[in-house]
């Protein structure tokens, strides 16, 4: 046959355009996570320190550690010492209601911002790696997690519980709004003291399914962080109806995209559809919360594509349901 | 030159051209059909509010005044409605920006944005020419930007109360996703006069406390009234003549007939939940045994026995169980059992002593009064025996009755004192949004009726 070296070249050419149109660009394939153990030098004293006041000031209004813009809170420095106590049951960090706190909030913002500056040095994070705890069902596929996040859930745990016994305003900083699955917990304990099936604290976070937990710092992709504070902006908007937050598996996917402001452009777009009385009830309060939840403009322009287009699988069965 | 030559090679060209456009058309269009691959971002929400949704109900337009009226009206009593149920909060009309003037075009959603509404209720009524009302009702959806419900009903102007109700119960189920209950009634009875000297009355009205309507004139006691599960009928005790009788009362013929008359009997029927059977315990010896009637072939037979008390049944929704109250074991405690009689198997385990279960429409619950040193208090526990929880406790609270869709709860309470009696309350499954209900005057006793049709 004729022309064999020039069909060859073309198809050649043909596949390298293909491959660069198609393949991402390379940050976008660093997306594998990187478990790697921080390791903090600390000083004894800013440990010591903070622990007293972890203990001694349980009920100061605590903050969720998942801040747009904010440098990683002082959590990571008892890390060290706890490590020990590694052989805590699974189920552990899963009752820890929501992302927040255990972290006493001192009276004095000055205080905090001196301690914070501290632990500037080691990277954003960690935090966030108790986020991407996955719960029982998704145990297998993020083993790695949890051994880190242990440590910090215990502490999380007994502050939380400490916590759990006086309602207390969340201080509205950067626009965290108080969660009140707290408040209705606590306010619900008015009830006789049966053991619950559930425990109180059963809401588990979700895992995100992308957005590695980035331990390494310099983050590509979304990092573990921002997802979280997306996961919370929504939670934040979802005012889930009755009916819904008593529904047994029921589950709603919603896909939208978005620009690069934070608008919504693309949908909310309801992808499942069960037969459920519930679910056209839950799949509106899904898209409200969606559309409600505008703009959401903490999220890094300079990450766009990481998430212009987004699916959120909002799933009620974990709430605190009364029944 | 060789023409055969020079046509081969044409040919032979001409074939390759060919074959050349067919690549490169195919490669065109396989790298039209690729697109940047680009990862979409996926993320779990298990968490959200649990808030009182703000919804904005205008009044319903109307061309007369007398339409307008209407319109005003039926929005005051949806607004009550939704406000009531504890899971809706009615934004005040005197915030709202756009002033809604055709019903059939879409409002200006921003506006309703602006005032943080989530949802937006226009309607229209008109006075038909044959004398009924017909009214006409859209619900927004004000973030989405479109209209999640829109219906009509058409009756005569006296029922305009219920137009308000059947949207109201409509609105309620496209929002939360479960049934509404607010198109039903209460039945209950009247107490007034000094409280050694109580006029008993039977009395029926609307859930929301208007439309009283007295049944019995007081002369003669009556008690326990209950509504069958499927129409608009009651069945009340009555001691006319001195002696108990069952009464069946149909509300809207007003038709009233004897059942039975059970000299002995201890607690008065229920309803089965197809309406054929009823139950009810009598008195044998020093206890009471629980007994089902046929409501068609008039015959009894007997469900439980023994010397014990066993008192108060109840069926379940699906009529294969029966919850009741005995003191078998020495202290009033609830018992289920199969409907057709059988092995009795005890559910409540608590301090206390537990008395009038009833069964929940949903079958999920059953609800119950528990005495425990001195004070009263309404309760839930699953049909298994598990999940006990406390809704509301205090002085003499007494006598649950459920809302058909299973998830409120009224009871009667009494006040302390001289000038005390019973009042209705209403409390929600999850033991919050207590609510004493209008009745003129003292009520007890209330039962609950289904979704009127």
């Amino acid at each position: 046959m004729r022309y064999t070296l020039p069909i060859s070249l073309f198809l050649h050419l043909g596949i390298l355009l293909a491959a660069i149109v198609v393949l991402p660009a390379p940050e976008e394939f660093r997306v594998a996570p990187q478990e790697a153990l921080p390791v903090e030098i600390v000083n004894i004293e800013d440990v010591s320190k903070r622990m007293a006041m972890s203990r001694e000031a349980p009920e100061k209004p605590v903050e969720k550690p998942a801040p747009k813009q904010r440098e990683p809170e002082p959590k990571p420095q008892p890390r060290p010492a706890r490590e020990k106590k590694q052989a805590q049951p699974e189920p552990k960090p899963a009752p820890e209601p929501e992302p927040e706190k255990a972290e006493p909030a001192p009276p004095d913002p000055a205080d905090l911002k001196k301690l914070v500056e501290k632990v500037a040095e080691p990277e954003p994070k960690p935090e966030k790696t108790k986020k991407a705890e996955p719960e029982p069902k998704k145990a297998a596929s993020r083993p790695a997690p949890k051994p880190r996040a242990r440590p910090r859930a215990i502490r999380r745990m007994a502050a939380l519980q400490k916590q759990r016994k006086r309602k207390k305003p969340d201080p509205k900083k950067k626009r965290r709004r108080e969660n009140p699955i707290d408040e209705i917990a606590a306010l619900l304990n008015k009830v006789d003291d049966t053991p619950k099936a559930r425990p109180p604290e059963a809401d588990m976070t979700g895992t995100p399914r992308r957005g590695p937990a980035d331990m390494a710092g310099t983050d590509a992709a979304l990092s573990a962080d921002l997802v979280d504070a997306l996961r919370q902006k929504v939670e934040s908007c979802w005012n889930v109806p009755a009916g819904v937050r008593d529904a047994e598996g029921l589950r709603v996917r919603v896909r939208f995209q978005m620009s690069p402001e934070g608008l919504v452009t693309g949908g909310p777009e309801v992808l499942n559809s069960m037969a459920h009385p519930a679910f056209d009830a839950a799949a509106r309060s899904a898209v409200r919360a969606v559309l409600a939840c505008q703009p959401y403009d903490f999220l890094p322009p300079e990450k766009y594509e990481a998430w212009k287009d987004i699916i959120l699988n909002f799933d009620p069965s974990r709430m605190l349901a009364v029944n | 030159m060789t023409h055969p030559q020079e046509a081969e090679r044409a040919t032979e060209t001409g074939g390759a051209r060919a074959a050349w456009k067919v690549v490169v058309l195919a490669l065109a269009a396989w790298l039209l059909a690729l697109s940047p691959a680009h990862a979409v971002l996926e993320v779990d929400i298990t968490r959200g509010r649990v808030e009182p949704m703000p919804i904005a109900i205008t009044s319903f337009l109307g061309a007369s005044p007398k339409e307008q009226q209407y319109g005003a009206d039926i929005a005051g009593v949806i607004a009550a409605d939704l406000e009531r149920s504890g899971l809706f909060r009615p934004l005040d009309p005197a915030s709202f920006i756009e002033r809604i003037t055709d019903f059939n075009n879409p409002p200006r959603f921003g506006d309703w944005r602006i005032i943080k509404a989530q949802a937006l209720v226009t309607g229209r009524v008109l006075a038909q020419g044959d004398g009924r009302l017909r009214a006409e009702f859209r619900l927004w959806d004000v973030f989405a930007q479109q209209q999640i419900l829109g219906l009509q009903f058409v009756t005569s102007p006296r029922n305009w109360r219920r137009i308000g109700h059947m949207i109201a119960d409509a609105i309620y189920k496209a929002v939360t996703g479960e049934d509404g209950y607010f198109d039903t009634r209460i039945v209950f009875i009247e107490e007034s006069g000094p409280k050694d000297r109580r006029v008993k009355r039977l009395a029926v009205m609307d859930q929301d406390g208007f439309n009283l309507r007295r049944l019995t004139d007081g002369r003669t006691l009556v008690l326990t009234p209950r509504f069958s599960p499927n129409a608009q009928e009651i069945t009340y005790i009555s001691y006319a003549g001195g002696k108990p009788r069952v009464y069946l009362y149909n509300i809207e013929t007003g038709q009233r007939e004897i059942v039975g008359s059970f000299p002995n009997m201890s607690f008065a029927p229920r309803f089965s939940p197809d309406g054929q059977r009823i139950i009810m315990s009598l008195q044998e010896g020093g206890g009471s045994n629980i007994y089902e009637m046929d409501l068609r072939s008039r015959q009894l037979r007997r469900l439980t026995e023994g010397p014990a008390i066993d008192t108060a049944p109840s069926y379940s929704p699906d009529g294969r169980w029966i919850v009741f109250e005995s003191d078998r074991e020495g202290s009033q405690q609830l018992y289920v059992m199969p409907a057709g009689g059988g092995q009795a198997r005890r559910i409540s385990f608590g301090q206390g002593r537990y008395s009038t279960p009833v069964w929940s429409p949903r079958g999920d619950y059953i609800a119950f009064t528990k005495m425990h040193k001195g004070r009263f208090a309404i309760g839930v526990i699953r049909p298994d025996g598990s999940g006990e929880r406390i809704l509301t406790s205090g002085y003499h609270n007494e006598g649950p009755t459920w809302a058909p869709n299973g998830r409120v709860l009224m009871f009667f309470r009494e006040s302390r004192g001289p000038n005390g009696g019973p009042h209705l309350y209403t409390v929600d499954l999850t033991g919050y949004n207590e609510r004493r209900v209008p009745a003129p005057g003292f009520a007890s006793d209330p039962a609950w009726s289904p979704l009127l049709k």
